[in-house]
């Protein structure tokens, strides 16, 4: 009984207290900020990737590196910040790895291929909400105008807008000022109403 | 505020109700009406995209056998570089023993630093030795003005780079 409500209690935490509470040696702690980060933060790498199950790898790494350095966490930003800062460095190495040994996926490959420098869509074989034929043409259609967009105003966009993070914590995951984070999602969002013209 | 303006502020938050100014030029211009609209509709779209998907049900799992396994790995990195730390003296010795005037040797004047690099934001971590020598003196050893060990822990790999002679 003890147990159940130290766990309950645990959940109850912020952020803050909880990486506090692991480096206590509480370790439910971090399994209760995996359990409230890893679906969005799994996501979110691969909306950058495209590569599910490398994605749910590198949200694992970042999760091992910030078990790492809980110790040396110490609030300056916020957790969520410092875990996207992670995330984003891996799935941007990635990337450049990815450049750099010439490898080809199938979706890349396909953008080549894309008369508009689109890249065109890959059917989605991943389970998805009960959505109409409609709606899934509509998200479609909006993902493959995010992942057209260049890298450096993808990842401002999808920070701000699909992840809902603030202006200040976008500007600070990518260590970049206030005022160029506010510039490239506002640019973002002009590439993406040009493009997305006939849905809106 | 003229279009431009309207556009901008539009661009950074749709909060803008509050504003009389805003709403008066929305109701004016047609443009920056459908440029409101726009956006908007954009938005609704982008919030359709947080649906998040779920992980496997062995994430969490994953994760503490991974950090397990790394810190298995870890128990032996200190071990080989004692060693690799061993046959580097013992090979300076034995090639130094073999000769009247040796070649190189260090110098009295040499200092050395040793500094922990390691980054918070997940970067590589960066293990930087550096050796400065005087160049008074008969001898200097001339070590690389950069060792750095690089540990990757994606790959589990270990590699030194910079090292010239």
């Amino acid at each position: 009984m003890e147990e159940a409500a130290l766990v309950r209690n645990v959940t109850e935490f912020g952020d803050n207290a909880l990486v506090s509470a692991y480096l206590e040696g509480n370790e439910t702690a971090f399994e209760v900020l995996m359990t409230r980060y890893q679906g969005r933060l799994a996501n979110y790498i691969n909306g950058i990737l495209h590569d599910y199950d490398r994605s749910v790898e590198l949200c694992q790494e970042t999760f091992i590196r910030v078990f790492r350095n809980a110790h040396r966490y110490q609030g300056k930003y916020q957790f969520s910040t410092w875990l996207y800062r992670i995330a984003t460095n891996l799935a941007i190495d990635e990337l450049r790895r990815r450049q750099r040994k010439g490898r080809f996926f199938l979706y890349n490959i396909m953008e080549l291929f894309s008369r508009d420098e689109r890249p065109m869509p890959l059917p989605d074989r991943r389970q998805s909400p009960d959505l109409t034929y409609d709606a899934k043409q509509q998200r479609l259609k909006l993902k493959t105008a995010i992942d057209s967009l260049p890298e450096k105003y993808r990842l401002a966009f999808i920070l701000k807008e699909v992840q809902d993070l603030s202006y200040e914590e976008t500007a600070q995951v990518l260590n970049i000022s206030l005022g160029t984070a506010k510039s490239r999602i506002h640019r973002a969002k002009l590439l993406l109403r040009e493009k997305l013209s006939d849905l809106l | 505020m003229n279009c431009e303006q309207i556009h901008e502020l539009l661009a950074e938050s749709l909060s803008w109700e509050w504003d009389e100014e805003v709403m008066r030029h929305l109701k004016e211009c047609h443009e920056c009406s459908k440029f409101c609209d726009d956006l908007k509709t954009l938005a609704e779209m982008t919030a359709d995209l947080q649906n998040e998907e779920p992980v496997p049900p062995e994430f969490q799992n994953q994760v503490f056998y991974r950090l397990s396994q790394s810190r298995g790995a870890k128990k032996f990195v200190t071990p080989i570089i004692l060693i690799l730390g061993v046959i580097a003296a013992g090979s300076f010795y034995w090639y130094g023993g073999d000769k009247t005037e040796p070649d190189w040797a260090p110098a009295s004047s040499a200092s050395a630093e040793l500094q922990l690099n390691d980054e918070l934001e997940g970067e590589t971590t960066f293990l930087e030795v550096e050796v400065d020598s005087s160049p008074e003196g008969g001898y200097i050893l001339r070590l690389p003005s950069v060792i750095r060990i690089k540990h990757s822990n994606l790959h589990e790999e270990s590699y030194i780079t910079n090292v010239s002679h």
